[in-house]
């Protein structure tokens, strides 16, 4: 099943934060200002080049001593972008899980969680994970979480009181 | 080694290998054993042969019994160091429905019938000694006729013998200066049917008690007490019930250096006797009697109706006796503090609660239903806990949460016991197996008492439970009259709740799904059979907030539009019929019956990785399992663990579109 990706902790792409100054002709992704306090949010992680261009966002945790796991509900346009794949970041134990899938076209479903009574630490800026497109040229697509279908909890299965912000991919037109 | 002489006939000696049972040594258990001691041992004793097989034969056994107890004076003059004991019962009974030829009692063996007398009939005395008790049987020259009634009155003597039964290891009394306790089958006679002794009907009976003791000697009585005076040198106390009760009902003395101690906040004078000197216990019990006989008097919807004075006994751990009710009177041995204080009080709040559930408004056959006693005295304890200590939480959530170890050990530890409303040709389980008599008594019926309050909503509920109280008591009620005062209450027709849970163990499955509106949502119910079904629905919309609303499903399927403010997020049955009703979300692996299967699903059960329900025999109500989710245990092997995890993800990612 696409996008279906279910491991334990895998190698992640954690790279810099910020698009390549002059990369005019790559996929660019440009994150909402980001909230005050604890929040989650997006951030580039990277990007690709060469035939459909890859773009890589990182989802970002800050502002939680303690978590459990996230359940995330990502949207995008997927006449814009396609999904690749989600990997949770090495700030996951080696018993952590991950799972992933496009559910409903433009709509991922995203679990990463420690098992048992575990947690990891996510006070300073901690990335969780990495979501990896591929944007059609001459897209622009916003990748939002649906905060009501979204949550962090600690290891008491508390939600923690985020705030969550996305952004913006756009594609260049196509040569 | 069991040992058993007929003293009556040829006096023959013989003797039965018993092997002892393993008993179970859970607190509940102790319940269960104490109180069905009296009636085993008469059924043990009268199935050896204790009055000897020639004299029982020409009584035609009867499953009902003929004997109706009126009235019984007794008076009792005892030493409770030595056991020295003698004293006098004048019986008043009745044939009641054909003719009576016999009654029978069991006391302690170390006493003995010195004379026997009736007007206007020939009284003749078999005796034998089952040990602990020696059986008396006596019978009527000529019979008494249905209707007819005579006064018995019986002098016995002689030295207690306080003897453990070679079995369960029970015993009826326990001798001593400083805390000595004497039940009904010691100093005071456990009467019964030679003729249908297995017979547990009520009869209803009145009783006096005069109790003498000496006079440095502290003493109470089950009963209210009416007068204390020293009399020479003997302590007089005057004891009465005053309303009519079984002849099981317990009769207890209680003597020794007694602490008494008033509880504060009752209008009833309302003491607490407790081996002196006071403990910290006691204190505690004192801080906690008030409240719960308030409680325990809310639920019953009515005033308990002891006018004259209540007891309360702690008892010391020395005393082979759990812990019980009876008329004005309710004991607990103090070893139930080793549970910790919260369960030690709600055990205290179960016992009280028996003054209504079992005593006051007693079950007409022990034999039919535990529903009306066990059961409500149970569901009385949970209720107490919540309103004392877990307000806050949100009560369905927290009710559910206590019987969800009852509802794993219904299903797979005791899948096989019968309903908790028995038809003729139904038994209990085996009082030899107290884990699943216990399971069958308290649990199963409290849980089915919670499910039916659930689907009807408190208000009916409660109003149903103080009608049942008023018609009910001191008559010997059941289940059939309860559903007949819930459906007269309600205005419901309740026979196919009680043809699902009540006559029969069903769990049927109700698979749920929802389509969600801008305001509300179109929610469809689907049902295994076609029997009607009535549940609370609780909708939960996109705030938070969660609505209640009652269904009632006929046909296998039913389709209803759910009108709410905003959207809705998810759907359910409540929580508290999850022991009774198999409710799943129509989406496999949609454990929070939100419509899809995501990472919200996944997170309820990742905690409890590494996680094992670990069956209590039926007693989760008192030693709570309470974090297992039965829905994250995917394989059902009563452990949740990556395999489990691996179900639930399997199914991950069923969405709905945007």
């Amino acid at each position: 099943v696409k996008g279906l990706a279910m491991a334990l902790l895998l190698a992640a792409c954690t790279g810099g934060g910020e698009p390549r100054p002059g990369a005019a002709d790559q996929s660019v992704f440009t994150p909402a200002p980001p909230p005050d306090g604890a929040a989650v949010v997006l951030r580039a992680a990277g990007h690709g080049g060469g035939e459909g261009e890859r773009v890589q966002i990182d989802v970002v945790l800050s502002g939680a001593p303690e978590l459990h796991g996230a359940a995330l509900r990502v949207t995008f346009d997927p006449a814009a972008l396609a999904f690749v794949s989600a990997e949770a970041s090495p700030a996951w134990s080696r018993k952590s899980m991950s799972v992933t899938k496009e559910g409903a076209p433009g709509q991922l479903a995203i679990a990463w969680f420690e098992k048992g009574e575990r947690a990891i630490t996510a006070a300073d800026e901690t990335v969780l994970g990495t979501l990896v497109f591929e944007a059609r040229p001459g897209k622009t697509s916003e990748v939002a979480f649906r905060p009501e279908r979204s949550t962090v909890v600690d290891r008491h299965g508390k939600a923690i009181d985020v705030r969550w912000r996305g952004g913006t991919v756009r594609a260049p037109a196509p040569r | 080694m069991r040992r058993l002489r007929v003293l009556s006939g040829a006096g023959a000696v013989l003797a039965l290998l018993v092997p002892a049972p393993s008993l179970a040594a859970h607190r509940l258990h102790r319940f269960v054993q104490d109180e069905q001691a009296p009636q085993l041992l008469v059924r043990d004793a009268m199935a050896a042969g204790a009055l000897g097989p020639r004299l029982t034969r020409p009584l035609a056994l009867r499953t009902t019994s003929a004997l109706d107890c009126v009235h019984a004076a007794h008076d009792v003059r005892l030493d409770p160091v030595t056991g020295a004991t003698t004293a006098e019962l004048a019986l008043e009974i009745r044939a009641n429905g054909s003719s009576l030829a016999a009654v029978a009692f069991t006391l302690d063996e170390g006493l003995s019938i010195d004379a026997v007398s009736a007007e206007a009939r020939a009284l003749s005395v078999t005796e034998g000694v089952f040990t602990p008790a020696r059986v008396v049987q006596i019978a009527l020259s000529p019979p008494l006729a249905p209707g007819e009634s005579t006064t018995i009155h019986v002098k016995y003597s002689g030295t207690l013998a306080c003897s453990a039964s070679p079995e369960s290891g029970a015993v009826g009394c326990t001798k001593g200066a400083d805390f000595s306790s004497f039940s009904h089958r010691s100093v005071f006679p456990f009467l019964f049917d030679p003729a249908a002794p297995d017979d547990a009907v009520l009869d209803g009976m009145t009783r006096e008690v005069v109790l003498r003791v000496p006079a440095n000697v502290d003493a109470v009585a089950t009963g209210e007490r009416v007068a204390e005076s020293i009399e020479g040198d003997q302590r007089v106390s005057r004891w009465t019930i005053a309303h009519p009760l079984s002849r099981a009902l317990g009769m207890y003395i209680f003597a020794g250096k007694l602490g008494r101690a008033e509880v504060p906040g009752r209008s009833v004078p309302t003491t607490l006797v407790y081996p002196a000197p006071k403990e910290a216990v006691d204190e505690r019990l004192l801080a906690w009697s008030a409240p719960v006989l308030d409680f325990v008097e809310k639920f019953g919807g009515a005033r308990l109706p002891f006018e004259r004075s209540m007891t309360l006994v702690r008892l010391p751990s020395e005393v082979p006796e759990p812990g019980t009710a009876t008329y004005g009177m309710t004991l607990l041995s103090e070893s139930y503090a080793r549970a910790g204080d919260l369960m030690h009080e709600e055990t205290w709040a179960h016992e009280n609660a028996h003054l209504f559930w079992g005593i006051v408004v007693p079950e007409r056959s022990s034999s039919e239903s535990r529903l009306m006693s066990e059961g409500l005295a149970t569901l009385a304890g949970i209720d107490y806990t919540y309103a004392h200590h877990f307000a806050g939480e949100e009560r369905d959530r927290y009710l559910a949460r206590r019987f969800v170890p009852i509802g794993i050990d219904l299903r797979t530890q005791a899948p096989d016991i019968p309903p908790v409303w028995l038809a003729s040709h139904q038994s209990p389980p085996d009082a030899a197996s107290p884990a699943l008599y216990t399971t069958w008594a308290y649990a199963k019926t409290a849980a089915t008492l919670d499910h039916l309050r659930a689907t009807l909503g408190d208000e009916a509920f409660d109003r149903a439970l103080a009608t049942y109280v008023t018609e009910c008591r001191y008559v010997g009620c059941g289940p059939g009259e309860f559903k007949e005062i819930l459906e007269r209450t309600s205005g419901e027709d309740l026979g196919p709740f009680f043809q699902r849970w009540m006559t029969s163990t069903t769990r049927p499955r109700v698979t749920l799904s929802f389509e969600p509106e801008q305001t509300g949502a179109d929610v469809t119910l689907a049902k295994s059979d076609a029997l009607p079904l009535s549940l609370q629905l609780f909708i939960t919309l996109e705030d938070g907030q969660v609505v209640r609303r009652r269904v009632d499903l006929k046909d296998e399927a039913t389709t209803l539009h759910v009108d709410a403010p905003q959207g809705v997020r998810s759907v359910t049955t409540s929580p508290r019929h999850e022991v009774m009703i198999d409710a799943r979300s129509a989406v496999e692996g949609d454990l929070d019956f939100d419509g899809e299967t995501d990472g919200f699903d996944l997170l309820r059960c990742s905690r409890l990785v590494g996680t094992s329900y670990r069956s209590q025999n039926g007693l989760g109500l008192w030693s709570i399992s309470e974090s297992f989710d039965p829905r994250c245990d995917v394989d059902g092997d009563l452990q949740i663990d990556d395999e489990d995890l691996m179900g639930i993800a399997y199914r991950f990612g069923k969405l709905r579109p945007l």
